[in-house]
């Protein structure tokens, strides 16, 4: 059976790279009691993969993680379990069984959703949001959007412009982030294995654009959330693809 | 959310962030309002090398054990943000709260190895509280040492108000409430580390006069009150139940050195290896309730879900009850997504087979550790591991399909000559010639047998603290002997030669062996930059050659002299168990090569018998 485990990362656990957060998670499944299934071999590992890595400084509602499991207790059970294993800043928020032969989340992610805002700026500053989606708006108003892009093979260049599927300025709130209504911006990229932006090339480039330089210690990046396609090749939510787990299931 | 020292631009801008921002799983958080007592536990290297370290990690669970108080950690940090807080005038803070250390009650050390002395100075200047304890005030933390070099206190003896000697378990709970009761009562720091030095085996140093000959060494050391004692006796937990382990294991987020549950199965070692100062040092020895152990390892791995645990101990092969431990982890865990990683054991039958259940054979490499290239050095350093045991059981080892050796050695032991030297690579060939017995047809290409040597240094409470010991030419010397020595073997194309920089272990002869004239040296290295110097990318010989000079130090003095029986050793005045009678009597034994026993086969009397405990006991029931 496979199952996807939706967790956030929040505070200082954004300092916490993709690799360890891996082997946390890990550690963290034993101590939940999930039955994890393992591969074979004289060093058997547990089966797990995650959906796209997240940069280190980067915040997170929407990350991904695939295990495959001999039996399982309910979601609401799995998730509580899970969650007296976690610590502050990593909250487990779904657990869902997905259907045979689903492909995992690492080859199925299409596009990511961010918000971005500045870290200094105190609350209620949206006077000029209308005024950042003028500027959006011409931004992407362009023929096309180039930007060089750092490759294995060199710089590469490419038009942004057929990759962001959304860009818009508004007010942004996060409960865990302690942050009300600040001015952010927020938009969909394509993400995942064939074109992978990262948000920094889209900022960057249109700081640029406004006249204004990135300074990437300024900004949060904020993933709200993961997606991949459904059968009519719409972006869906990752988490839309399991379903929710009303019984304990014991195949033996 | 609870709110980091380091802000997060600081945080982006240097290696490994995660080593700061404490809030690993099974750290501790208390309420700070329903504590009474603040203590920040420092390992003083990196933090992957010092959440590595089980004493830690045993000492935290202990105090937070205790309700009035909260224990934290706190680790060096790198050179890259020892920098940045220099700069910022940011103090050094506790991973847990996040709080300055400069407002906590204790900030306690360990001093695992010498090479971490100018590390011990950063700490304390980060915290931002005066380098010399006697400039410290009721403002500041009491600063406390403990750990192996604390046996000889005195090169870092400014810098710490306690040294306490000997193990954590026993006497902390009456340090602390002696502290707390003082404090509340209004009392003056100096009355407080008055109270705390007539506890057994706490040492306050600066209660403490040492005067010289004119040669240098020590004419008296006298406590300067009469109601503390002269001699410091070591802490020893007789009672092996009470002996701590760490019920719930703090994990780091960035992988540690040791990244795996570590299960302590006995302190002290039976052999009486003559240059091994912690075989002479956590004597008796005692073993833990078997049963015990089992209960211990199953809650650890449970509280942790690490898939790796590994058994600890000085020489685990004399763990009377291991096979029945080791079946039980075998039984319990192996192949179930735990890996059981084995110490050093002694190869043999047993061995071998607990090996293969658990390792690849033909990934896996053999340990021995001979120490010496002859049997007349062996039996000088006492080491009672012969050349057939060594044959034999690699022997043993090949015929099950292992291919790699490694062997360990000491070079520069008291009375090597150019054979003992010659005679690493010569046992070497000797392995190697007993891997080609093997038919072609039934081996698996080449064996590989890989010669590790390091150099010897003299440490105290070792039948070797009297020693002259060897000059950095002849390390150099002896290493190429052994390397072109390595050449001249039929089967060299199957060897493998490392050794290490000889720099590094001369500064740690100098400061096993040293008194209290070294602190002005250590203290100027310090100002001069000198941090880390246990890694050799920042470790300076020029720089200390000068603070030497500087000081009107003369460092020959502490490693190139053989010492009288009658000199006043730095750390006489610290009592270990094992008398300094023994200790001479080994030291004349080794000069005539005569072996003593282990403690199973004949007790040596050693003095640790007073203790009443662990083996010295066993056949009395």
């Amino acid at each position: 059976m496979n199952i996807r485990v939706k967790f956030s990362k929040h505070g200082s656990i954004k300092f916490i790279g993709h690799l360890d957060i891996m082997r946390f998670f890990q550690k963290a499944i034993i101590r939940a009691g999930i039955d994890i299934a393992y591969s074979e071999g004289y060093n058997p590992h547990q089966i797990m993969s995650f959906a796209a890595p997240l940069s280190v400084g980067v915040i997170s509602d929407g990350e991904y993680m695939d295990i495959a499991v001999k039996s399982t207790k309910s979601s609401k059970d799995s998730i509580d379990a899970l969650n007296t294993a976690m610590v502050e800043g990593v909250k487990v928020l779904d657990y869902k069984l997905l259907p045979d032969h689903a492909k995992n989340s690492m080859s199925i992610v299409a596009a990511a959703r961010y918000a971005v805002y500045n870290k200094s700026v105190g609350v209620g500053n949206i006077n000029d949001i209308p005024e950042l989606n003028e500027r959006i708006n011409s931004y992407l108003a362009k023929d096309e959007i180039l930007i060089t892009k750092e490759t294995k093979k060199g710089e590469a260049t490419l038009d942004l412009k057929p990759n962001i599927y959304d860009f818009k300025a508004c007010a942004f709130s996060s409960e865990d982030e302690e942050i009300t209504d600040r001015t952010s911006l927020v938009f969909t990229v394509s993400t995942g294995s064939i074109t992978n932006i990262k948000p920094e090339l889209l900022l960057k480039s249109f700081f640029d654009y406004c006249n204004k330089e990135y300074v990437e210690n300024e900004y949060q990046i904020y993933r709200i959330e993961v997606y991949g396609r459904d059968d009519n090749e719409r972006l869906i939510s990752l988490n839309d693809l399991g379903a929710n787990i009303e019984y304990e299931i014991n195949p033996d | 959310m609870r709110k980091l020292a380091l802000s997060d631009d600081i945080l982006m801008s240097i290696d490994k962030p995660a080593r700061y921002i404490g809030n690993e799983v099974n750290s501790v958080v208390k309420d700070k309002d329903k504590i009474d007592i603040r203590f920040c536990m420092c390992f003083p290297d990196v933090y992957e090398i010092g959440m590595s370290h089980l004493g830690i990690q045993i000492l935290y669970d202990m105090f937070n054990q205790r309700e009035d108080t909260w224990c934290e950690r706190v680790y060096s940090p790198w050179p890259d943000l020892n920098k940045i807080m220099k700069d910022n005038n940011i103090p050094l803070f506790a991973l847990e709260s996040q709080d300055p250390l400069k407002d906590f009650d204790f900030l306690g050390i360990t001093i695992q190895y010498e090479m971490c002395y100018t590390n011990l100075l950063q700490i304390l200047d980060l915290t931002q509280i005066p380098l010399l304890s006697k400039d410290r005030t009721e403002e500041h933390p009491i600063v406390i040492g403990g750990g192996p070099c604390t046996y000889n206190p005195e090169p870092i003896a400014d810098f710490f108000d306690i040294f306490y000697i000997g193990e954590g378990e026993t006497v902390y709970d009456e340090l602390l409430d002696t502290y707390k009761k003082m404090r509340d009562d209004g009392c003056s720091r100096q009355d407080i580390l008055h109270e705390l030095a007539k506890i057994r085996g706490i040492y306050v140093p600066s209660l403490y006069n040492v005067s010289y000959n004119g040669d240098g060494t020590i004419s008296a050391f006298t406590p300067i009150y009469d109601d503390i004692p002269a001699t410091i006796e070591k802490n020893v937990e007789m009672n092996t139940g009470n002996i701590g382990w760490p019920r719930k294991p703090v994990i780091p987020f960035i992988k540690a050195i040791q990244d795996r549950v570590t299960l302590e199965i006995m302190r002290g070692c039976i052999r009486g290896c003559r240059f091994c100062q912690a075989g002479m040092l956590y004597r008796p020895t005692r073993e833990r309730d078997v049963n015990e152990l089992k209960a211990m390892a199953d809650q650890m791995l449970s509280s942790t879900g690490y898939d790796e645990i590994s058994l600890s101990s000085l020489s685990s092969s004399d763990y009377r009850p291991l096979k029945e431990l080791l079946d039980y982890l075998i039984e319990k865990y192996n192949g179930k997504g735990v890996n059981i990683s084995l110490p050093s054991l002694r190869i043999d039958a047993f061995s071998l087979d607990v090996m293969s259940k658990v390792q690849d054979v033909r990934k896996s490499s053999l340990t021995f550790a001979p120490e010496a290239g002859t049997q007349r050095l062996r039996n000088v350093i006492n080491k009672g591991l012969t050349e057939e045991d060594i044959i034999n059981g690699a022997g043993l080892a090949f015929d099950g399909g292992w291919q790699k050796v490694k062997l360990y050695f000491m070079l520069g032991l008291p009375g090597e000559t150019e054979e003992d030297i010659k005679g690493i690579p010569e046992l070497a060939e000797k392995i190697c010639r007993r891997y080609y017995e093997i038919p072609k047809d039934q081996r698996n290409g080449k064996c590989q047998v890989t010669m590790s040597t390091s150099f010897f240094v003299p440490k105290p409470f070792t039948p070797f603290q009297w020693v002259r010991m060897a000059t950095s030419e002849y390390f150099i010397e002896s290493a190429k002997l052994v390397k072109s020595t390595m050449m001249e073997q039929l089967n060299k194309k199957s060897m493998h030669y490392i050794w290490h920089h000889e720099d590094v272990t001369i500064l740690e002869g100098i400061f096993a062996r040293g008194d209290r004239k070294l602190c002005d040296v250590i203290r100027k290295a310090y100002d001069k930059g000198q941090i880390f110097d246990a890694w050799e990318e920042y470790f300076k010989v020029d720089v200390w050659n000068e603070c030497f000079k500087e000081c009107n130090v003369d460092p020959d003095f502490y490693i190139f002299r053989e010492r009288d029986y009658n000199e006043i050793l730095p750390w006489d005045f610290i009592d270990a168990g094992v008398t300094k009678e023994f200790l001479k009597r080994e030291y004349e034994n080794a000069k005539k090569g005569i072996v003593t026993p282990n403690c199973r086969q004949k007790c040596a009397g050693c003095g640790i018998a007073s203790y009443k405990g662990g083996v010295c006991i066993e056949h009395k029931g």
